[in-house]
């Protein structure tokens, strides 16, 4: 029996959805979290900070993975139309890139420094501090190499478009 | 490029307007400027195809070869 092939208009549209459900399973597992910060008593000053460093950290990373998931099924969407490879697919696949170094970049130095932080009850910043995992380091890096497969592919449509 | 595109050529020799042909094979009037002054970097089969059919011709009556013996060490 043969599997018909996921057309990719169906494909955005499924990972469009599949953003919505984790965007909301993200916010609902932050606002439990959130119900774990210990509150500075009498500091007003600190416990903003507290809100903003838990939601920084918490949300950075997931937000930007989210972002280039997002990109990624209006890359699918506009294949679904028959969109030729063309400056908005490679704005779309360089975007999904983008995004994808910048969440991996959140989830090694920026999360873990905002956390470090927080758990220091913000006495002073005490620089970065870095979360070297596998899988974070593994996303970025194919972040990376999305851009660059993007940057060579207008280089090609370029010289193919010389053939007449 | 060793390689020239004779296109011209053969256009005044079957009497037809670059403009009309470039209609019947699908391009645009710009790519087929391009393609006879030869500021292409190459010409697909079924262009190629098209023009023959059209002009009655054969590939040989559209392009020429001037030797050059340093297209060997010539790269991308």
């Amino acid at each position: 029996m043969s599997v018909r092939p996921l057309s990719p208009h169906a494909g955005g549209m499924i990972l469009k959805i599949v953003v919505v459900g984790l965007t909301l399973t993200l916010i609902t597992q932050c606002v439990v979290e959130y119900r774990t910060i210990t509150w500075v008593m009498g500091d007003a000053r600190a416990n903003v900070l507290k809100v903003f460093g838990f939601w920084l950290s918490s949300i950075l990373a997931p937000g930007f993975y989210l972002c280039a998931l997002w990109e990624l099924s209006n890359v699918f969407a506009r294949m679904g139309r028959g969109d030729a490879f063309g400056p908005n697919m490679v704005r779309g696949l360089k975007s999904t890139g983008r995004c994808l170094m910048m969440g991996a970049a959140a989830a090694l130095a920026l999360a873990p420094s905002f956390a470090k932080w927080l758990d220091d009850n913000l006495r002073g910043f005490s620089g970065l501090h870095f979360n070297l995992d596998i899988e974070n380091l593994t996303i970025g890096l194919i972040g990376l190499t999305l851009y660059l497969l993007a940057r060579r592919g207008v280089a090609l449509k370029t010289e193919l478009e010389q053939f007449v | 490029m060793p390689v020239r595109v004779t296109l011209d050529v053969m256009l005044a020799r079957k009497k037809v307007r670059a403009r009309d042909l470039a209609a019947q094979i699908g391009i645009s009037e710009t790519q087929m400027s391009l393609l006879r002054t030869g500021k292409v970097k190459g010409m697909r089969f079924d262009t190629l195809s098209k023009l023959c059919l059209i002009l009655e011709c054969q590939p040989g009556d559209l392009i020429e070869y001037d030797r050059d013996e340093t297209d060997l060490s010539v790269e991308d």
